[in-house]
């Protein structure tokens, strides 16, 4: 009479102990598999482009970059160099300047044919930032908006601190 | 004897009001383009209080003169002072600066007391004075 009981018993946890096991194997198969895609991912996700480590331009300072190219032979082919400087109200401002020549240190830029040069030092403090060209009517200049590193600073957008 | 004093006065009132600004040709000459490509009657000067140091200067486009507007001419271009900002920016200097990096109206004012390091920001005595008023 036990027996039987047992027996039945058995024949109910069975399918379940079998589907624990399937289960289990199931989990040990795809971890390793998708560890597997994982590191082929990774590396793709390396190359692509990640926003926190490049500074942008946008499409106001390309249109200007290029329009300063083609206006004088003395301005064609050169680059827009952004340094950080120690000054201003806050302690850093930017400088701009066009630039034909890079260092071996120097990080590049490019889009449309148009490139921003920053030189080692200067890009920690401006990585992820944006340059931009801003028109205005007391002036016309390029400025670095949106700069993740800054943290507060001056409101005339030249001059700030990091954080 | 005291019609030749009035006479004189009045020959000495518009003198000393246009040297509430002065221009320098260069600023004249963008002040005139940017009012013939807009068709606008004037440019108008101000201040606000921002930056970080006390004021800056605003530039608009006017085309009437507000009833205690400063009117300057100067060099064939009119500019507009607004009340508030007279008493800051009295004997200034308004130049233009054309780089191939920025191109930009500057202010060379004789009252600034501390210029911001962008050199848009600017303090006065009179706005050092109103900072420290509403600052205790």
């Amino acid at each position: 009479m036990s027996i039987s009981r047992s027996r039945i018993h058995l024949h109910r946890l069975t399918p379940f102990i079998f589907n624990r096991i399937r289960q289990n194997q199931r989990l040990l198969t795809t971890s390793s598999s998708s560890a597997v895609r994982q590191s082929p991912q990774s590396s793709s996700s390396s190359q692509e482009v990640d926003d926190s480590t490049i500074v942008r331009m946008t499409d106001n300072c390309t249109r200007r970059l290029k329009q300063l190219s083609e206006k004088e032979a003395s301005t064609e082919g050169k680059m827009l160099r952004l340094s950080v400087e120690t000054g201003g109200c806050s302690g850093f401002q930017y400088a701009f300047l066009l630039d034909d020549k890079t260092n071996s240190d120097d990080r590049v830029f490019e889009k449309e044919g148009v490139k921003l040069v920053v030189d080692n030092i200067s890009y920690d403090f401006v990585k992820g930032a944006t340059v931009d060209y801003v028109e205005e009517l007391i002036r016309s200049a390029f400025v670095v908006t949106e700069n993740p590193s800054a943290v507060g600073g001056c409101s005339c957008k030249s001059s700030f601190m990091v954080k | 004897m005291a019609s030749s004093f009035f006479a004189a006065a009045q020959k000495a009132g518009p003198a000393i009001r246009r040297q509430a600004l002065s221009l320098t040709d260069a600023a004249a000459a963008r002040i005139h383009h940017l009012l013939q490509q807009r068709q606008r009657q004037f440019l108008k000067l101000g201040v606000k209080a921002r930056g970080c140091n006390g004021l800056s200067y605003t530039l608009n486009y006017a085309d009437e003169k507000g009833k205690f507007d400063e009117l300057v001419e100067d060099k064939g271009v009119k500019i507009l002072i607004d009340p508030k900002a007279l008493m800051h920016v009295i004997g200034t200097k308004m130049d233009f600066v054309d780089d191939t990096l920025r191109s930009e109206f500057v202010f060379i004012n004789p009252n600034s007391k501390g210029q911001c390091g962008c050199g848009e920001s600017f303090m006065t005595t009179t706005s050092a004075g109103a900072a420290k008023a509403s600052g205790s």
